[in-house]
């Protein structure tokens, strides 16, 4: 009785606490928003920008063959590399200068007697500069050359193949070299239009796999356990260890302040996500009946209950409140990433998907996006539950030992 | 009164050296944990792909096992109805339907559409598996080429007519296995310094960046403790005034940390170091110094001022280039690159603005009102 008692003068308490904060409430309602919309923001420029903008490459021939002269020729001629890339061929001097003076994102330089070494199967190897105000930019080129020249490397060895057997035909060396020759362009026109090979299709499917709507739900379980994080730690109050002495005297425990602090935190949270979810169902036109919405609140409700009992056990645990900060902080992280909002679940490496299945986060995200993308009926709860019921445990014994050591 | 300084801080260290020495170190040994497992994660990825033999032949099932030995590639194999489905509820990133007459095609040099693909909106790895199954078919294909092209000069000269073109497909694998020969060097024209091309943009430099300024955050809770504390009681006998003390504290931590950073960043993360280096590092630890003693003082509870030094981390993560790179937003607001407090340092420069500007703030704080102290609340 004293401790339903305690828990609600408590709850009282904080509900005040909330009040007069209440002029930056909305600050810390939009700062997850915020952050996410920020993230979001500089993405879609830096990915936009590398396909928008114009990249300037030079093209630096240091071996002058004719070989080089037709590589470097159709380089200039065509969007080889796409048409977001402009080539131009230079001297090495000249090259340098431009990128001194960021007109030019890299230049490529085909050393001396490059086509010799190629035909004879000595190394050959060709240096890439980037301008160094440009990472980006120069990113992209040598990724591009580098797939290019993955393809030269396998022709090469028929170019030799060409020439080995060559050899042994009853004609002049200058016919075999302008066979080679002419395998060699050929090969290069070859990888030139190579992308013929595939076919390409997308396939859509307007209700279950837009991208928007997969976005939205992670969107929707990072900005809850934000606002989880934040007013947990709004709530929380350092006190002196006298006035801890004299509340104990009472019989005020801790647990019952940690009560009463999840208490409002979980409640105060669940109203607003009621609210965003029901804007964002609105906005998305997400098309989910009754039955379904209901699985989708109790997913949600164990998420985030289980993941304040994460909490209040770290902070039972840890005593520096800067290093149990910390560990909040990570543990938010890694139970966000895990989750699979962040980078969907099906790119992570074998052993951490099976790990994964043990993780509640990953659990409730997965049946929601089951639920609300691919139309199920089903949901399951089983981790949820027994993390949630374990971590009940946990924080009552810890806190019951803790406060028995004192 | 340095060395008084000196003393009081040793004392304070004494009671306060595991926490002290724990966020001296963090940084760095987080920036190596974090690339570490990085790497290792980037390593391992997979991308899950659904693979369709239409037709089931040597040469498909040839291509089918160099995709599964490529790295990064984990293919399935599966029917088309099946692959589709999965694709659409995001369990594969994507599809490649290998088309009926692949061998007859490669062999009668029709290289037109020997595969279908399939992507969503969602298939953020597409492109670059793409890329390596088409030069995966490019290479069978131009080795049939080039076999039938020797094939039939051989036939033409009538000189060899035993060379099969299964003997000359052989023997251009081998070739190819023993040259690998075409290297691609990438280097940056830098002031004479060869940076390694470096795969991702997460770099340790980054990293340690943010993570230095937040350690330096959670260090300097010094600064409101101590204006708390009875030591401000005591110091009349010392002949300083608070403003004083603290400064001659904000002297002795910057210049402790600017050794440890030294250490750590030339040594543990080895950074190329040269003087440029070493004078953007030095800039660097004194901006951020300057400016996160400049912020405690604006707080009385060390509580609120930690939970502002997190806030503060995780807005910089975002808008100060540390993951994602702001080539972009720099070119479009030049004035934006002035006013990131981390770009000088990331770019390897050594004027800061915010390093004027927080000295400037300091000296009119110490001048304005004279010495009246900055203690808040001492309690007798």
């Amino acid at each position: 009785m004293t401790f339903i008692n305690h828990t609600f003068i408590f709850i009282k308490n904080y509900m005040k606490q909330l009040q007069r904060k209440l002029f930056i409430l909305p600050l810390f309602l939009l700062f997850p928003l915020i952050v996410i919309g920020g993230v979001a923001f500089l993405l879609v420029t830096f990915f936009s920008s590398t396909t928008e903008s114009t990249i300037h490459l030079g093209v630096v021939n240091e071996d002058g063959s004719k070989e080089t002269n037709i590589i470097v020729e159709v380089l200039e001629g065509t969007e080889q590399f796409g048409s977001f890339i402009e080539v131009e061929s230079l001297e090495r001097k000249q090259a340098e200068q431009k990128v001194y003076a960021d007109e030019m994102s890299a230049y490529i330089v085909l050393p001396a007697g490059f086509t010799d070494d190629l035909y004879r199967g000595s190394s050959v190897q060709m240096d890439i500069f980037g301008n160094p105000q440009k990472e980006v930019d120069s990113q992209v080129v040598y990724q591009l050359v580098n797939s290019f020249m993955r393809h030269i490397r396998t022709s090469q060895a028929n170019i030799l193949l060409v020439n080995e057997y060559g050899k042994e035909l009853p004609i002049t060396d200058e016919e075999r070299s302008d066979l080679v020759f002419d395998e060699f362009i050929k090969t290069f026109i070859n990888i030139a239009s190579k992308d013929k090979i595939v076919t390409e299709h997308t396939v859509e499917n307007k209700s279950t796999s837009s991208p928007v709507q997969f976005f939205i739900i992670s969107l929707f379980y990072i900005t809850v356990t934000i606002w989880l994080f934040i007013f947990y730690h709004l709530l929380y109050e350092e006190d002196e260890q006298r006035m801890v002495d004299r509340m104990a005297l009472y019989g005020v425990t801790n647990l019952q302040r940690m009560t009463s602090r999840i208490i409002v935190t979980y409640t105060f949270t669940m109203v607003w996500a009621v609210g965003m979810a029901y804007v964002l169902l609105r906005m998305f036109s997400f098309d989910i009946i009754g039955e379904n919405i209901g699985r989708l609140a109790i997913l949600l409700c164990l998420y985030s209950f289980v993941y304040l009992m994460v909490l209040a056990f770290l902070e039972l645990v840890i005593k520096s409140s800067s290093i149990r900060l910390l560990t909040h902080v990570i543990f938010t992280g890694l139970f966000i990433l895990l989750s699979g909002a962040v980078v969907p679940a099906i790119y992570f490496p074998l052993y951490i998907q099976d790990l994964i299945a043990y993780i509640p986060s990953y659990e409730a995200l997965f049946w929601s996006q089951e639920i609300m993308l691919n139309g199920r009926f089903f949901a399951e709860y089983k981790v949820l539950i027994i993390s949630t019921i374990s971590m009940v445990l946990i924080v009552i014994l810890t806190s019951l030992w803790k406060e028995r050591v004192r | 009164m340095i060395k008084e300084a000196f003393y009081t801080r040793m004392m304070f260290l004494k009671k306060q050296f595991g926490q002290v020495a724990f966020w001296v170190l963090l940084p760095t040994i987080v920036t190596l944990i974090f690339i570490a497992s990085f790497d290792r994660l980037q390593e391992d990825t997979e991308v899950p792909i659904g693979i369709v033999l239409d037709e089931d032949s040597e040469m498909t099932r040839a291509l089918y096992e160099r995709i599964d030995e490529t790295s990064h590639i984990r293919p399935v194999i599966l029917q088309e109805r099946d692959a589709i489905n999965r694709l659409k509820r995001h369990n594969l990133d994507s599809v490649f339907i290998v088309e009926d007459g692949y061998e007859e095609n490669t062999l009668s040099r029709n290289r037109d559409s020997l595969i279908t693909s399939f992507q969503t909106d969602l298939s953020f790895s597409y492109a670059p598996i793409k890329e390596v199954i088409i030069s995966y078919v490019q290479q069978d294909y131009s080795r049939m080429r080039a076999a039938h092209v020797i094939r039939d000069l051989g036939v033409e000269y009538g000189v060899v007519n035993d060379w099969t073109v299964e003997e000359l497909i052989n023997r251009s694998r081998e070739i190819e296995k023993e040259q690998d020969l075409l290297r691609v060097n990438f280097s940056y024209l830098h002031e004479n310094v060869e940076r390694e091309s470096e795969q991702s943009f997460v770099t340790s430099k980054n990293i340690w960046a943010l993570l230095t300024m937040f350690a330096t955050f959670i260090l300097f809770d010094w600064v409101i403790k101590e204006r708390r504390s009875s030591t401000m009681l005591r110091l009349p006998f010392m002949k300083v005034s608070p403003k004083q003390y603290v400064l001659y504290h904000l002297f002795i931590y910057t210049i402790v940390l600017f050794i440890v950073d030294c250490f750590m960043y030339f040594f543990i993360l080895s950074e190329p170091f040269t003087m440029t280096d070493l004078l953007s590092l030095a800039s660097f630890r004194l901006t951020i110094n300057m400016t996160i003693f400049l912020w405690a003082l604006l707080f009385r509870s060390s509580y609120a001022f930690y939970t502002s030094a997190f806030t503060i981390a995780l807005l910089f993560s975002i808008v100060g280039g540390i993951f994602i790179p702001l080539d972009t937003i720099y070119e479009k607001y030049p004035l934006y690159k002035q006013l990131n407090p981390f770009q000088p340092f990331l770019a390897g420069a050594v004027f800061n603005i915010w390093f004027i500007g927080s000295l400037v703030v300091i000296c009119v704080w110490y001048l304005a009102r004279g010495r009246k102290d900055v203690t808040h609340q001492v309690r007798p």
